[in-house]
């Protein structure tokens, strides 16, 4: 199924997560919206970390954490919070 | 190199457009050409979109298709931005981050945002308007919006490029982007247009196309002490970015997210 949620940071940038769920988990993630992160490529490693991750997950800020420092990537106008803050959102929404 | 390049490149569609940015940063950071001021206009209006975004959470494609409006997907993070032919001025500037720091020093990404919009409001200045930056990427007039910037690297080399409203057109942009279409009344159209803020509406005098390209020239020499000369793209720059244009056109790219 497919959750999604739209969390707006203070300052004023928007995260739009989409996750696609099986059985709790996390099969794919799109972190889409209006922030800044360098390399961009990085996006891409860090939606990824999200795969096998599940609700009631407990380590969802430390597994983004760890997937931007070996990216080496650097946010602007999102903290790693924020998007930690998207996604149990998102799971906490109503089915698409 | 010592003087800096400063390209008026005029009209342009949203393809061309994007691809000769990243064919000036790509040859900067190949030592290939210097420094580059870029100024520029979009033919036909057209939609970009920051590089995470998107595109069918944040463009109508339909009414995009209907009132001739491109799309195209920037290498930049960022917000969507509706560039109306006419209605808004783009430059771009291509830089080391050292050649950068030397002249005005910052520390990190952020900083390199508020030395280049400062380059951006020495700029307005010129044609008695008085902004200022306001972070994360916005220069703002009386508190209202007039510039929005976004940025990416490659090696060592900085591309900042920002929209620079002249006017406004609200009801086209809410039909283009997607706001969710309960917001589409006179009275939301009215909240936009207190936030946002244009050249035209601004500036003491009547200024011209031109003498707003020529006040960020002037500006950006000021700021940054250096020389700024007008030039032409490079053979290899032109290659290049024609070669990058199919790319900003391929539909895989566009809808890429």
């Amino acid at each position: 199924m497919l959750l999604r949620s739209e969390y707006k940071v203070k300052g004023g940038k928007m995260i739009k997560v989409s996750l696609d769920v099986e059985e709790g988990t996390i099969k794919n993630a799109l972190i889409a919206g209006d922030f800044f992160l360098y390399p961009e490529e990085a996006i891409e490693q860090i939606e990824r970390s999200l795969k096998g991750v599940s609700a009631d997950s407990s380590d969802l800020e430390r597994v983004l954490a760890d997937a931007v420092m070996e990216a080496g990537a650097q946010l602007l106008g999102v903290a790693v919070e924020d998007i930690a803050s998207a996604v149990k959102l998102a799971f906490q929404s109503k089915v698409v | 190199m010592a003087s800096w390049r400063f390209l008026d490149s005029g009209e342009g569609d949203a393809y061309w457009n994007m691809a000769l940015d990243e064919a000036i940063l790509m040859l900067c950071a190949e030592g290939k050409v210097p420094e580059t001021l870029r100024v520029y206009t979009w033919k036909p209006s057209a939609v970009s979109i920051g590089y995470f975004q998107s595109l069918k959470q944040e463009v109508d494609l339909d009414a995009c298709r209907s009132l001739g409006v491109d799309v195209v997907r920037r290498i930049t993070g960022g917000g969507a931005v509706y560039h109306e032919c006419g209605g808004e001025l783009t430059y771009s500037l291509v830089a080391g981050e050292d050649t950068l720091k030397a002249k005005r020093f910052f520390e990190d990404i952020q900083g390199s945002y508020r030395v280049i919009c400062e380059a951006v409001v020495e700029g307005l200045k010129k044609i008695g308007i008085r902004a200022e930056f306001k972070p994360i990427n916005d220069i703002i007039v009386n508190g209202k919006k007039i510039s929005g910037n976004a940025q990416t690297r490659r090696r060592g080399v900085i591309l900042q490029h920002g929209t620079i409203l002249l006017k406004t057109d609200i009801p086209t942009m809410f039909k283009v982007l997607k706001v969710s279409k309960e917001k589409i009344s006179d009275k939301e159209i009215k909240v936009v247009e207190d936030r946002v803020t244009t050249i035209y509406r601004e500036a003491q005098s009547s200024v011209t196309l031109e003498d707003i390209k020529d006040a960020l020239r002037r500006g950006f020499s000021d700021y940054f002490n250096t020389g700024i000369e007008p030039s032409s793209p490079t053979q290899d720059e032109l290659n290049l970015a024609s070669e990058y244009r199919k790319r900003f056109a391929s539909w895989s790219w566009i809808a890429k997210r």
